[in-house]
């Protein structure tokens, strides 16, 4: 059996980020629009940002 | 940029990024390039404008195309730059996950710093996780 396809190749990929769940054209981190795991810059740059305050040994 | 807290002594991005990375600009011939960015053993080469700022890039597929077209028609334009105080092992992370074989190092009005490439982030980002398993 031919497996079909009803999609019409020239309409637009949408990706849905994994954070947030917001509809994104490409990932951010990669810039494919074919990416598993797709992220909106918001969310990408809250996760690359977050890694940075991890506490102090000071506790400030 | 000055470092402190408990990750200060881990290296990050900038730090792991080959700042060797072969470079070109716009008008040059992909052909001509390619032969350059062969010969010194990459795969890769960041565009750049004379302000040294990141317009482009090349990776192995791009620098396979046709070698009379100008970089400006032949490069990913605009690709995502990270900055240099990204911790590595962040990097390495994200780059595992979304399969990136490098990215593009730059300060944050977009000058190039250099090219992570995903197999020395992973190494560094190894490095890591052995001494915190130390400390």
């Amino acid at each position: 059996m031919n497996a079909t396809s009803t999609a019409d190749p020239r309409d637009p990929v949408v990706l849905t980020c994994i954070e947030c769940r917001r509809e994104i054209d490409w990932c951010e981190f990669c810039d494919e629009i074919d990416c598993g795991v797709p992220i909106c810059y918001r969310c990408m740059n809250r996760a690359l940002e977050d890694a940075l305050f991890e506490p102090h040994e000071h506790g400030a | 940029m000055p470092s402190e807290g408990t990750n200060a002594e881990y290296p990050r991005a900038g730090d792991v990024a080959r700042s060797d990375v072969p470079t070109c600009r716009m008008d040059e011939r992909l052909g001509d390039v390619g032969e350059r960015v062969g010969s010194a053993g990459w795969d890769a080469c960041v565009v750049v404008n004379d302000e040294s700022v990141v317009m482009g890039l090349l990776r192995s597929k791009e620098l396979d195309g046709d070698p009379e077209l100008p970089i400006e028609r032949a490069m990913r334009p605009g690709p995502s730059t990270f900055r240099p105080h990204v911790p590595i092992q962040e990097m390495a992370d994200f780059m595992t996950r979304h399969d990136l074989v490098n990215a593009p190092i730059t300060t944050s009005d977009g000058r190039l710093v250099g090219l992570l490439v995903r197999e020395d982030a992973q190494k560094a980002a190894s490095g890591v996780e052995r001494s915190k398993g130390e400390g």
